[in-house]
């Protein structure tokens, strides 16, 4: 298992001008975080139509400071356009152009949200396979049970059949209303947790049972408000608290994992 | 109203920037620059309300150009630009078409800038196509700079 930061927990620094890009990653490494989730969106001038100038500089940036590039974060706008939702062909093609750059700017996964819908999702992974990507859906808000239903289903069809080993799921642990139990048969098909940073103790079993289980991904440290101004500080607590939780229950791990 | 985001990281309304702006060196109104109140950048269209209030009166709309990406555009013309990208970092420029333009001196400024998050649809909404309105106004007492 492994610490990541999104870094749109340094919004507040990033907006204001306070600290460039590189800066903050540096900060993060200087944190303990091994890799970071990275928004276009918000830390890239050139986009949506992102340049390999761009690109290049922020592989450059996460080369120096060896900090693997761990996620592309990418926005469906599906509310962009006046009077419509955006088409089928539009979301692929958003998709389409954000796995490349990823790919250039030396991400293998790519993230998005539930809009993307199941078919979509299940059509990029030809690009997917060809570019040597991986694919992730953000879920959020099911309630017991509803992961045997709907989209959700679908999607897990996908993750679990012809998507597997490249697609999967990013779960945020402080909106997925399952109770600890049900979240064991997500593990294995997800490639990212989130965890606000206020509330690492409060999902203390979350971190034991995926370290448990052999979860091999990262555990993502994700301010709901995208900021704080005590974001300094959230990041490292974050830190100290996950590397706490796993180092107190170590030999039980261990002894589950060898079962 | 219901659920309104409002994220202010930075001042919207930026110091330093309101001057008059000349044409044929002719004085034909004022401008000055704003920045966008949200974590990420957004399409133009997300925009649905801009208006301009300098010590207590309204500009016309048809008055007001919103400068972005070396491209002017009214406001009528903001709803349709979907293609075109407003980076979080990266200041806008207001012009108001205002013959003469605005006294030296301090002036009382407000700016209402309501836009939609187009990825967070509006919980509870009975109607299609509803999204978040994200607050994104300002106030400020801005010195005229020239």
């Amino acid at each position: 298992m492994k610490l990541g930061l999104c870094m749109d927990n340094f919004s507040d620094d990033f907006i204001a001008r306070r600290a460039s890009f590189g800066e903050l990653v540096q900060r993060a490494a200087k944190l303990g975080y091994r890799g970071i989730e990275f928004t276009p969106a918000q830390m890239l001038s050139s986009h949506p139509e992102v340049s390999d100038e761009e690109v290049g500089l922020v592989r450059e940036v996460l080369g120096k400071y060896h900090m693997e590039p761990f996620c592309w974060n990418v926005y469906l706008d599906t509310g962009a356009i006046t009077g419509r939702e955006l088409s089928e062909n539009e979301i692929q093609k958003t998709m389409m152009k954000n796995l490349i750059y990823a790919k250039k700017a030396g991400f293998s996964l790519i993230k998005t949200s539930r809009d993307i819908t199941p078919g979509i999702f299940q059509k990029m992974l030809t690009l997917c396979r060809d570019l040597d990507m991986k694919l992730a859906v953000e879920i959020e808000d099911l309630e017991p049970g509803d992961h045997d239903e709907g989209d959700v289903r679908e999607f897990i069809r996908i993750i679990q059949g012809e998507g597997e080993g490249r697609a999967g799921l990013v779960l945020d642990m402080d909106l997925l209303m399952l109770p600890a139990a049900d979240t064991g048969a997500l593990w294995n098909m997800s490639f990212g947790i989130y965890i606000r940073p206020e509330v690492v103790l409060k999902n203390q079993d979350i971190i034991k049972g995926a370290a448990e289980a052999g979860y091999p991904g990262y555990l993502l440290c994700r301010n709901g408000r995208k900021a704080s101004p005590d974001a300094q500080r959230q990041a490292e607590q974050f830190v100290k608290s996950c590397s706490r939780v796993l180092e107190n229950n170590k030999k039980k791990i261990e002894r589950i994992r060898k079962g | 109203m219901g659920l309104v985001m409002k994220l202010k990281f930075t001042d919207i309304l930026r110091d330093g920037t309101l001057r008059n702006y000349y044409v044929d060196g002719q004085k034909l109104g004022f401008q000055f620059d704003v920045r966008l109140g949200y974590y990420r950048g957004h399409f133009l269209s997300v925009i649905d309300e801009l208006s301009v209030e300098v010590d207590g009166e309204k500009a016309d709309a048809d008055d007001i150009t919103f400068c972005l990406n070396g491209k002017e555009f009214g406001i009528v013309e903001l709803k349709h630009q979907f293609s075109e990208f407003w980076n979080i970092i990266t200041p806008a420029t207001i012009k108001v078409h205002k013959p003469g333009g605005l006294t030296a001196g301090e002036h009382d400024v407000r700016l209402t800038l309501m836009l939609h998050s187009p990825y967070m649809p509006l919980p509870g909404a009975k109607e299609e196509h509803s999204y978040t309105p994200i607050d994104s106004c300002d106030q400020k007492i801005m010195a005229l700079a020239d």
